[in-house]
C-alpha cells in the first residue's frame, strides 16, 4: 500500500519532468528561432553597413578633395584624390608617416589654427591658404580645413584639403589682365600709376628722383586709316618693344591706350638721364618699321615730368608728363620736352577760355561783327564776312585768334558755329523785314565743322527757320580742311551747293591746293588771304601769288576778292591785277550790326578814284630821309613839269608807288632798313616801268656796278647835286620811261 | 519569476523532504502545469507564494523561515552553477555590490522579459554595506536568505540587521544593514 502512493507519486514526478521537457524544448525552439531571425536581421544590418562603408568609401575616394585621416600623430588613412595631390603611387607611401609630414614647418600654425570639432561649423568657415610638399618635394597651393573625427573607434583628425594651383592660375591671369595691357603685354595705366605711387613712397623715404615721360606717337591715326588697324597694332607692339630697349630692368614702361605709352624712371642718374632716354628713344623710333610690307619711319612726341622738382603725386606728374608732350606736340613733334609750371598755367588760361566760352554761349556775349566786301568795278556793297566777336566779362574782348583755335580743339566749335549761322540768318530776316538793301552774308566754316556731315541740314534749317534766300548765305571754307580729305569735301560741297548757297575758299594760297581737285570744287569765289595783300606792294612773292590766284580764279570761272585791303596802294593794285572784290580796313573796319545797318541802308560805295587816277604830269618819287634834301627838290622842280612825291623811307614809298603811276624813283642810297640801291632792284621787279635813279654821297661807282650793269639803276646822282645835272637826269628818265 | 527558482524550490524540498512532500505540496498548491517546472521558463510568481504556503502547512515551519531557507540553498546553487559570477568578487561587500549593475544586466541580456528586484548599496564607511531591496513582490525574506547564503559562501564574520520599510509606490522595501565585524 506504501508502495501504491510511491509509485504514484513517482509517476507523477516523472510526468512532471517529461511535461517540464518538452515545455523547456519548446521554449528552446522559440528562443532558436527567435536567435535565428535576430542573427537574419544583424546580417542584413551588416550587409547594409558594409555597403554603406563601401559606398562611402568610394565616396571618399572620387571626391576631388585630398583627405587624410590621422591617429596618435600617424597617418592612418589616405584617399586617391590624397595619393595624387601628394604624388604617392599607393597608399602605403603615406600611411603610417607623421601627420603633419607633408606640412612646411611655416605653415602648422595655421593647421591648428584651422582646427575644428564640428565640421558644421568648419564648413562655414574660410579655409586657410597654405603650401603642402609633395613627396617629389614641390610645393603646391592648396585650401585646407582640419576636424576632429572618430575613426576605427579612435579619435582622429580629419584633413581635407583641395589643389588651387589652377584657380591660383586662373587668378594670376585675371590679375595680369587686369594690370596689363592685352596688345603689347606692358603693364596699363592702373599698374603703372600703383608702381608710380610705389616709387614715389620709397623715393620720399630715400629722398630719391623720378621721371615720368610721356610718349605719344606721332600722327598714328594715319598710319591707322591708311594700313589697317592690324598693322597698327603691330606698329604698337613693335613700339612697345623698342621702348623697353631703351630703359634699364628697374624702370617701368607702360601703355596707357591708344597709342599712349608711358615711362617711369626710378631713380634717374647719370647715363639714364630723363634728356637721354628722351633722345634714345626718339632715335630708336626713327629705325624704320616694316608695316604691311612697307618701310615706315615713326616719331614720338615726349613730355616728362620730375618727382619731387614737377609734384609729388602720381596722377599729377602723369598729367604734367602728358601736358609737356602736348607742347613737344605744339613744337613740331619728333621731340621732348620737360614740364614747366608755365605749361600748367598755359593749360589752365586754356581750360578758364573754354569754360568762358561756355558761358559765353549761355549768356550771350558772342557777338557778330560784319566786314563789307566790295566790288572793284562799282564800288558798291557787295557782300560781308560776319566776324565772331567775344565780349567777355571777366576777360575783356577776347580776340578772335586766342578762342577759336581752343574751340576747335575742344569741338565747341560746333556749337558755336551753329549759334553764328543761326544769327546770321536771324539778321538777314530782320533786315530783310525792315528793308534794308540786302547782300549776302559769308561766314567761317570751321574744319571740324566741315566733317560733321550734317553742315547741309544745319545749313538748310537755319534758312529755313528764318525764311531766308539762301542765295544770301555764303560758306568760306578754308582751303586745308577742303584739301584734307579731297573727295569728302567735294561730296559735301556738292550737297551744299544744292541748297542754294554760295562757297568761296578762303585762305587760298596759304596750303597746299591739289588744282585738279579745285577745279571740280563746286565754289564761287577764291579768297586771297590778308598775308598776300600785305606785302603786295613791297614782296615780289606776295605780288606773284595774288596775281596768280586771281588768274587761276578768273580762269576756272571764279571771282577774286581780296582781304586784308589797307591802303590805297594796294587798293590800286588789286584793281590793276584785275581782282574782283576787295574787302579791309581802307574801306570799313568790321561793323557791328547797328553800323552795317547804317552802312547798307545809306549804301555807302567804295571811292574808285584812285584807281581811275592818271596823273596831269610826270610823277617823280624822291625817298631820302633827309627834309632838306626833300624840300630842295621841292624847289629844284618848281616850274618844271613834273609832280615831286616824297618820302622818308622805302615803306611810305612803296605805298606811294602802288598808289600812283611813278614815273621816276629817286632813291637816296642810306637809309635805314635797305639801302638804295637793294630798293631800286626790288622796285625794277615790282613796278618795272618806273625809270630808278640813285643819289649817294659815295661816287665809289664800284658799289653800284652790279645794279647799274643788270639795270636795276638808270642814272646816279652824287650828292651833292648839280641843279641842272639833276634835271638833265631827269629828262633823259622821262624819255626813258616813256619809250 | 524565473522557472530556476522554481525548480531549485521543488529541489530544495525534495532533497530535504522526499519526493513525497513534494508531490504533496505541488498537489495541494493546485498549480495551473501542476508543477511542471523548467528553469527556463518563466511563472507567475504567486505560484511560489502557493508552493510555500502549502510547504508550510504540510510541515509547521514558518513561511519566513522557509523562505529564508530557500534563499540560503539558492545562494548556493548559484554560486556552483554560474562560477563566472564569482570570478571578480572576493567578498561579501563586493560580490552584493555587482547584482544590481553586473549580474542583472548579465541576466537582463539572457532574459530580457525577467522581472528582477532592485538591490541598491551603499557603502556608509569601511566595513559596512546597506542594501535596498524594492521590488513589487514582497520577497524581502528571499533576499535575506540569500545575504546569508552569500556570507556562509565567503565566510566573512557580517551581521545583518533587518529593517522592513514602508510600501512606497506600490514597492515592498527592505533594508539590510551589513557590519564586518572585527576578526
Amino acid at each position: 500500500m506504501s508502495d501504491e502512493p510511491s509509485s504514484t507519486v513517482t509517476s507523477r514526478s516523472l510526468m512532471r519532468e517529461r511535461a517540464a521537457r518538452k515545455e523547456a524544448e519548446t521554449l528552446l525552439e522559440q528562443k532558436s528561432r527567435e536567435l535565428y531571425d535576430i542573427n537574419l536581421n544583424l546580417r542584413k544590418v551588416n550587409a547594409h553597413l558594409e555597403d554603406s562603408e563601401a559606398r562611402y568609401r568610394s565616396l571618399v575616394d572620387l571626391i576631388p578633395d585630398a583627405i587624410w585621416i590621422h591617429s596618435g600623430g600617424k597617418v592612418v588613412f589616405v584617399n586617391a584624390a590624397a595619393l595624387t595631390l601628394l604624388g604617392a603611387s599607393d597608399a602605403d607611401q603615406l600611411l603610417g608617416t607623421d601627420a603633419l609630414a607633408r606640412v612646411p614647418e611655416q605653415f602648422r600654425h595655421l593647421i591648428a589654427d584651422g582646427m575644428h570639432q564640428n565640421v558644421e561649423v568648419e564648413q562655414q568657415l574660410p579655409r586657410c591658404a597654405i603650401q603642402i610638399e609633395r613627396l617629389d618635394g614641390r610645393l603646391v597651393d592648396v585650401e585646407f580645413f582640419g576636424c576632429e573625427i572618430r575613426f576605427n573607434d579612435t579619435d582622429s583628425i580629419m584633413h581635407v584639403v583641395r589643389d588651387i594651383t589652377e584657380r591660383r592660375q586662373h587668378e594670376m591671369v585675371i590679375e595680369h589682365q587686369a594690370t596689363h595691357d592685352q596688345l603689347t603685354g606692358l603693364p596699363n595705366r592702373a599698374l603703372f600709376l600703383d608702381r608710380l605711387a610705389t616709387a614715389i613712397r620709397r623715393a620720399e623715404r630715400q629722398a630719391g628722383q623720378l621721371a615720368v615721360m610721356f610718349v605719344d606717337l606721332d600722327k598714328f591715326k594715319n598710319i591707322n586709316d591708311a594700313l589697317g588697324h592690324s598693322a597698327g597694332d603691330e606698329l604698337l607692339r613693335e613700339v612697345a618693344r623698342q621702348l623697353s630697349l631703351c630703359v634699364r630692368e628697374s624702370d617701368t614702361v607702360a601703355r596707357l591706350g591708344g597709342d599712349e605709352f608711358v615711362l617711369l624712371l626710378d631713380n634717374p642718374l647719370g647715363e639714364t638721364t630723363p634728356a637721354l632716354v628722351a633722345e634714345r628713344i626718339s632715335t630708336q623710333l626713327m629705325e624704320p618699321v616694316e608695316l604691311a610690307g612697307q618701310a615706315h619711319v615713326i616719331t614720338g612726341s615726349i613730355g616728362i615730368s620730375i618727382y619731387p622738382d614737377d609734384s609729388i603725386k602720381a596722377e599729377v606728374l602723369l598729367r604734367q608728363a602728358d601736358i609737356a608732350m602736348y607742347r613737344a606736340k605744339e613744337d613740331g613733334r619728333n621731340g621732348f620736352h620737360f614740364f614747366t609750371h608755365d605749361m600748367q598755367q598755359r593749360l589752365d588760361a586754356r581750360v578758364t577760355l573754354e569754360q568762358g566760352m561756355h558761358r559765353a554761349l549761355q549768356h550771350d556775349q558772342f557777338v557778330l561783327h560784319y566786314q563789307p566786301q566790295m566790288d572793284l568795278r562799282t564800288g558798291r556793297i557787295i557782300g560781308m564776312e560776319a566776324l565772331l566777336r567775344w565780349q567777355s566779362p571777366e576777360l575783356g574782348l577776347v580776340p578772335p585768334i586766342r578762342f577759336i583755335p581752343i574751340a576747335e580743339e575742344s569741338n565747341l566749335i560746333l556749337t558755336i558755329g551753329e549759334w553764328v549761322l543761326d544769327k546770321v540768318c536771324s539778321r538777314l530776316r530782320a533786315w530783310q523785314d525792315s528793308g534794308v538793301p540786302l547782300v549776302p552774308v559769308a561766314i567761317n566754316v570751321a574744319a571740324s565743322q566741315f566733317s560733321s556731315q550734317a553742315l547741309d541740314e544745319l545749313v538748310v534749317q537755319a534758312l529755313t527757320r528764318h525764311g531766308v534766300d539762301p542765295k544770301l548765305l555764303e560758306l568760306e571754307l578754308t582751303e586745308s580742311l577742303s584739301m584734307a580729305d579731297p573727295e569728302a569735301s567735294i561730296a559735301l560741297m556738292h550737297s551744299l551747293k544744292a541748297t542754294g548757297v554760295s562757297m568761296s575758299i578762303d585762305d587760298f594760297g596759304t596750303g597746299y591746293s591739289n588744282l585738279s581737285y579745285l577745279k571740280r570744287f563746286p565754289v564761287d569765289k577764291l579768297k586771297v588771304d590778308q598775308s598776300f595783300t600785305r606785302g603786295l606792294t613791297n614782296d615780289l612773292e606776295d605780288r606773284s601769288i595774288t596775281t596768280a590766284v586771281i588768274r587761276l580764279a578768273h580762269s576756272l570761272g571764279l571771282r577774286a576778292i581780296a582781304e586784308g585791303v589797307e591802303t590805297e596802294g594796294q587798293l590800286r593794285l588789286l584793281a590793276e591785277l584785275g581782282c574782283d572784290e576787295i574787302q579791309g580796313y581802307y574801306f570799313s573796319r568790321p561793323l557791328t550790326e547797328q553800323a552795317m545797318t547804317t552802312m547798307l541802308t545809306d549804301q555807302s560805295t567804295l571811292d574808285l578814284a584812285p584807281i581811275n587816277r592818271r596823273p596831269q604830269c610826270p610823277l617823280v618819287l624822291l625817298i631820302d630821309d633827309e627834309p632838306h634834301v626833300l624840300s630842295s627838290f621841292g624847289r629844284l622842280l618848281r616850274g618844271h613839269p613834273y609832280q615831286l612825291l616824297t618820302a622818308r623811307n622805302f615803306a611810305e614809298a612803296y605805298e606811294l608807288l602802288a598808289g600812283q603811276d611813278v614815273a621816276i624813283v629817286i632813291s637816296d642810297q642810306e637809309l635805314i632798313g635797305e639801302t638804295g640801291v637793294d630798293f631800286l632792284e626790288r622796285i625794277k621787279q615790282l613796278y618795272p616801268r618806273a625809270v630808278r635813279v640813285l643819289l649817294s654821297g659815295h661816287d665809289d661807282a664800284r658799289m653800284f656796278t652790279g645794279a647799274i650793269n643788270n639795270g636795276a639803276i638808270f642814272k646816279f646822282i652824287s650828292k651833292p647835286w648839280d641843279n641842272a645835272q639833276v634835271l638833265e637826269v631827269l629828262a633823259s628818265a622821262l624819255i626813258e620811261y616813256n619809250r | 519569476m524565473k522557472g530556476v527558482v522554481f525548480t531549485e524550490f521543488m529541489e530544495l524540498v525534495e532533497a530535504r523532504m522526499g519526493p513525497d512532500m513534494l508531490d504533496r505540496i505541488i498537489t495541494e498548491a493546485k498549480l495551473p502545469n501542476d508543477g511542471a517546472y523548467t528553469s527556463v521558463g518563466t511563472y507567475d510568481h504567486a505560484e511560489l507564494v502557493r508552493l510555500v504556503t502549502a510547504l508550510s502547512a504540510a510541515t509547521g515551519m514558518g513561511i519566513p523561515a522557509l523562505i529564508h531557507l530557500f534563499g540560503e540553498h539558492l545562494f548556493k546553487r548559484f554560486s556552483e552553477g554560474y562560477p563566472a559570477l564569482f570570478a571578480d568578487a572576493h567578498t561579501v561587500f563586493d560580490f552584493l555590490s555587482r547584482i544590481d549593475g553586473v549580474i542583472h544586466v548579465e541576466v537582463r541580456k539572457l532574459y530580457p522579459d525577467a522581472e528582477l528586484p532592485s538591490l541598491r548599496c551603499e557603502r556608509p564607511r569601511d566595513g559596512e554595506l546597506v542594501m535596498l531591496y524594492s521590488s513589487p513582490r514582497g520577497f524581502g525574506d528571499l533576499a535575506e536568505g540569500l545575504i546569508a547564503g552569500c556570507i556562509a559562501h565567503f565566510k566573512e564574520p557580517i551581521s545583518v540587521t533587518r529593517t522592513n520599510l514602508e510600501k512606497e509606490d506600490g514597492m515592498h522595501r527592505v533594508r539590510f544593514d551589513l557590519r564586518l565585524r572585527p576578526a
